[in-house]
């Protein structure tokens, strides 16, 4: 699926602690130690229809849907990023660095990336748009 | 005690004692003052956020700062800055919570990582260092990432704060300010000139 500037994205939330009180939170764009992206759906044509929009979330995380922090693409280039596609609305965005030590993520020689993960995290927060459930 | 609540602003609840004209300058009084049910007796509904985590405010008369005072009136104007007391069985309470929701993703998501035992002794002694060293920090959310780290955040105006813990006796804190640029590292959990510094940072960002 071809991704444009214009297109918008979702990052769907599973838990409601991460999305309470309209804010959300950084974990929410912290992906697993083994992830070199972070996972997002392009949601561009299904705008105005929420319950879309949800169902699709369900079917992805497999798991009930607690909120989506919706980004549009242009800006997450502006921040410094890039996207790839992948198949069947699945986008990524990168690029998410790689541990060093990812055999072990508790290896302390992984904190200057982790923390790196984290950085980037707060930069999509500041870009993003929460719709909750 | 008498006390309204004017504001739940700036980094907690701003509380104005009602005093009466004879307890001026009684002395180093330790006294608790239940913060949800003044919420509930004042705005109808039980406090949101981390207040719901902070049941209890604890507060020394000689921490008061007095702005104004008017003797003549039975109002006396004084801002108290609370001392948080974090409650163990609420933390207890989310810490399980959280090893529930964590337990039952990583069963469908191979992606996300389980949370280490260690981090949550990790997040404990965090917290206990916290409110032991800094009482005015107020009680963050806790929520674990799917990295498997288990992360502390405090949200001001449109600042984010995270301390975040993965179970190595190290912290990583980040504070994302609302102008946009961000300051971040880590420590070990041991390193008290470093995390010292980092909490009186959080609590000068909580204050703004």
């Amino acid at each position: 699926m071809h991704i444009s500037l214009n297109d918008c994205v979702a990052r769907f939330i599973r838990k409601k602690e991460d999305c309470k009180n309209g804010k959300i939170k950084p974990s929410v764009f912290i992906p697993g130690s083994r992830a070199t992206e972070i996972s997002v759906f392009v949601i561009s044509d299904l705008q105005g229809n929420n319950n879309k929009i949800w169902e699709l979330g369900y079917q992805k995380l497999r798991s009930s849907i607690a909120g989506r922090a919706d980004l549009i693409v242009s800006a997450i280039y502006d921040k410094g990023f890039g996207m790839q596609n992948g198949n069947d609305r699945h986008a990524g965005i990168i690029p998410i660095p790689k541990l060093p030590f990812s055999d072990n993520k508790n290896d302390p020689r992984n904190l200057p990336v982790q923390t790196r993960r984290r950085e980037i995290a707060n930069d999509l927060i500041g870009i993003s748009n929460l719709h909750i459930k | 005690m008498n006390a309204k609540i004017i504001s739940d602003s700036k980094s907690g609840v701003l509380v104005f004692p009602i005093l009466e004209k004879q307890e001026r300058g009684f002395g180093d009084i330790e006294m608790e003052f239940p913060i949800n049910e003044a919420f509930e007796n004042k705005i109808g509904k039980p406090a949101a956020g981390y207040y719901a985590y902070v049941p209890k405010a604890r507060f020394r008369h000689a921490d008061l700062q007095r702005t104004r005072l008017n003797w003549n009136t039975k109002v006396v104007d004084t801002i108290i800055t609370i001392n948080y007391v974090f409650n163990t069985e609420e933390i207890e309470q989310r810490l399980l919570e959280i090893r529930q929701e964590t337990e039952e993703i990583c069963e469908i998501d191979n992606e996300v990582d389980t949370v280490h035992e260690q981090a949550y002794s990790d997040i404990r002694l965090l917290l206990d260092i916290i409110n032991k060293t800094n009482p005015r920090i107020p009680m963050p959310d806790l929520d674990s990432a799917d990295d498997g780290s288990l992360n502390a955040t405090w949200f001001h105006k449109k600042n984010v704060i995270t301390m975040g813990v993965y179970g190595n006796d190290n912290v990583i804190f980040t504070l994302y300010f609302k102008e946009k640029r961000q300051v971040s590292g880590f420590c070990e959990l041991s390193d008290e000139p470093v995390l010292n510094g980092f909490f009186q940072t959080l609590y000068d960002i909580l204050n703004e």
